[in-house]
């Protein structure tokens, strides 16, 4: 280790007394406060690595959020961190799971000091729905519940990072597959602004974006992947929809979600204003258009105008009548609780998301509370394009 | 005028005080043929070592456990898992407990391992007697913290400034959260932050489990009350606090390691299951006013300026005769008449 890397502990509370991180030290640390340490030269890029690798060989055999663990890369890459003169990068040597190896943003995130650690789940073949994920060991746990899904498609992203595996884990999310499994499995799960951070998808549809257990470690993700975005500039107004006017939440899970906005507006983070939110159900527009997507790539659909159905257009303009009364809109994430192994019959996960795919707008699935029977409820905010940091901005943790 | 040696809130004599207020209600529950379930985890040989220490430390506060449910006429069903215990297995058993009428409480120690510790959240909310379910809880906070504050309060009648140090964690959290419903003033100190701001208060609790991460460049005379809430079993078989050596004689009370903070839960823990169980109606237990300076009178007292930071730079050598071994321990008692037991 060079001199000036004395690691002369993480303010006494974490790391002190020349210890190597402890499990129990990273699985607080949030990626902001390693990118801290690390790059004042209080903690070791590798030591943090080895802790991040030792939690995933005590946890994820049986979570199995990971197809690949990339030890030595990773090794490798902070021994380099290491050896080099600290810098400023926010995210310096900050262990990070990826869901998908080749994006752009993981190499802006890689750019920014970050370490990336391995590849996570998402769905297998051989069911429509894609709220799960899927290692050649098995599928994907529930981190709450063995029995249930994590939800999806980034569903080893959020497992890693709700078992304190990685502190930030890629997603992309054409539907609600950052937020869902976000929603699902306690942690928070952004979605940009559509074209934000891009992805392969030609339909416009997907989005990357990231997992995260604090709000600030997603602000400090945006200012690497979109560069700057203007901030809130007042308190905020939101509106509450339990169903966005059209669909079935469960009672239970509309109720954990309202108490979350209740703490947040007593807390005087939100001011809440009556509107009404009711959009029509999206499900025909996205799947015409995924439909096409697939057909043509997808290159030449504009943002609206190419839906037969006409609900896209129609859902724009509610939605741009709804945002001059308010800065976010706030929802139940899923309508339902996690559904089992098996898949989630009837139940329609995407019912409170897939709208904002089609609009475009930025979301954001936040750590509700839990129901009755132990299960994760996320709270779904909705900002104005562009507005993502309206989401994150002055919000717990 | 010289100032007081440091003073020891005796945990124990507290528990042992209420325990005998509680003692008549063995007779109500022992014929209801009731369970408490405790729940920890043992390390492996190939633990790292603050990890099996940390499982020491668990095994200690649960058999103390074991004993408060059991004088109150309670059957304890204290299980031992493996760190290695599946995520259905231990899905499983909490269940189990969480429909099992017989069950009354469900304690599972903490830290579990991590893979099991989200499982916890499926715990029954009306068997969670120690407050692990967050919000969900009919508990305001874990006993641990609720009993700290219930140390802190008869010291805290004057607008003290409390610092909290491990504010984010489990049980500083819950301190943190419990102090300021009271409409307490506190500073909320976590990595991160520099510790050394502990000198502006005048009350300092610790729960970081960090052993003596507080010494005499935190601790100060005018520091009405220090809580130490860490327990940390050594190598050589000693428990460590969060409060260094260096650092135990200075303030005007300090919560001794062991026999301070760990007795003091276990009088909320036997508090909240008779009330649940037997006498809602009972009034949860208090500890009542102690004398104490202020820093204002320390200041007095030292003949310095009572200007708060020349007290805090100047005073800051123990008084002479602190090794006294016959120094008076005081409990922290419910009306005051315990310490004659």
């Amino acid at each position: 280790m060079p001199a000036g890397k004395s690691r002369a502990s993480l303010a006494t509370v974490v790391s002190s007394r020349g210890e190597a991180v402890t499990d129990e030290e990273y699985e607080r640390l949030s990626a902001v406060a390693i990118g801290t340490a690390v790059a004042a030269g209080e903690l070791s890029a590798l030591e943090v690595v080895e802790a991040a690798l030792r939690r995933i060989a005590q946890v994820d055999r049986e979570v199995r959020a990971f197809r690949e663990v990339w030890a030595d890369r990773a090794r490798t890459t902070a021994r380099a961190i290491d050896a080099a003169d600290a810098d400023g990068r926010p995210l310096l040597g900050v262990p990070i799971a990826v869901k998908n190896a080749g994006s752009r943003q993981v190499a802006q995130l890689a750019a920014a000091g970050a370490v990336p650690i391995g590849l996570t789940s998402t769905p297998g073949p051989g069911t429509p729905w894609q709220t799960w994920g899927l290692t050649d060991r098995g599928p994907t746990l529930n981190p709450f519940d063995p029995e249930l899904v994590p939800g999806g498609s980034s569903a080893g992203s959020a497992v890693a990072v709700a078992t304190s595996m990685v502190p930030l884990a890629t997603g992309s999310d054409g539907a609600g597959s950052i937020r869902i499994p976000a929603a699902w499995c306690a942690v928070i799960g952004l979605k940009p602004t559509n074209g934000l951070v891009p992805t392969g998808d030609g339909t416009g549809l997907a989005v990357g974006g990231a997992l995260a257990r604090t709000s600030l470690d997603l602000l400090t993700y945006l200012q690497v992947v979109a560069g700057a975005l203007s901030g809130p500039t007042g308190p905020l107004r939101v509106t509450w929809s339990a169903d966005l006017g059209f669909a079935q939440t469960v009672p239970g899970i509309a109720a954990v979600a309202r108490a979350a906005l209740d703490r947040l507006v007593a807390d005087g983070r939100l001011d809440e204003v009556e509107t009404v939110v009711r959009l029509r159900d999206p499900e025909p527009a996205w799947t015409s258009l995924r439909a096409r997507g697939g057909e043509d790539n997808g290159q030449r659909l504009g943002r609206t105008g190419e839906d037969p159905t006409g609900i896209r257009a129609d859902n724009d303009r509610r939605l741009r009548a709804i945002f001059r009364t308010t800065d976010l809109i706030a929802t139940p994430t899923t309508p339902n609780p996690p559904h089992g192994h098996d898949g989630p019959g009837e139940l329609i996960s995407v019912a409170l998301t897939w709208a904002f795919n089609l609009s475009g707008h930025p979301a954001v699935s936040l750590p509700a509370g839990f129901t009755a029977d132990g299960l994760p409820v996320g709270l779904q905010l909705i900002a104005r394009h562009r507005h993502d940091l309206d989401l994150l901005a002055g919000l717990a943790g | 005028m010289s100032v007081r040696p440091t003073q020891q809130l005796s945990g124990g004599k507290l528990l042992s005080s209420i325990r005998a207020e509680l003692a008549p209600y063995r007779d109500q529950i022992a014929p209801l043929n009731k369970q408490v379930a405790v729940i920890r985890f043992a390390a492996e040989q190939t633990d790292p070592g603050l990890w099996q220490r940390r499982m020491e430390a668990s095994r200690v506060s649960a058999v103390q456990k074991e004993k408060a449910f059991s004088q109150l006429g309670y059957q304890v069903d204290h299980q031992v898992l493996s760190g290695r215990t599946s995520a259905a297995d231990f899905a499983a058993l909490i269940d189990r407990h969480s429909a099992d009428p017989r069950t009354s409480a469900v304690i599972v120690q903490y830290p579990p391992p991590p893979h099991l510790a989200p499982l916890v959240q499926r715990l029954a909310p009306e068997k969670d007697i120690d407050g692990l379910l967050g919000d969900r809880s009919l508990q305001q906070a874990c006993a641990t913290a609720d009993g700290i504050t219930r140390v802190v309060r008869p010291f805290a009648q004057d607008d003290p400034k409390i610092a909290v140090v491990g504010g984010q964690g489990f049980v500083g959290s819950g301190v943190v959260r419990l102090l300021q419903q009271d409409g307490l003033r506190v500073e909320s100190l976590d990595a991160g932050d520099d510790l050394r701001r502990t000198r502006n208060a005048d009350i300092v609790v610790s729960a970081t489990g960090n052993p003596h991460v507080l010494t005499d460049e935190h601790i100060r005379p005018h520091h009405r009350l220090v809580v130490d809430s860490g327990f940390m079993p050594q190598p050589d078989g000693s428990i460590a606090g969060d409060i260094a050596p260096s650092a135990q004689q200075i303030p005007q009370y300090i919560t001794p390691v062991p026999g301070g903070i760990g007795p003091v839960e276990m009088a909320v823990l036997m508090d909240r299951i008779v009330r649940q169980e037997v006498d809602p109606g009972r009034d949860p237990w208090s500890v009542p006013q102690v004398a104490y300076l202020s820093r204002g009178e320390m200041a007095a007292r030292s003949n310095l300026a009572p200007a708060a930071g020349a007290v805090a730079q100047q005073v800051n050598q123990p008084a002479d005769g602190r090794s006294n071994a016959g120094r008076q321990e005081p409990g922290i008692s419910r009306n005051g008449g315990e310490q004659s037991r």
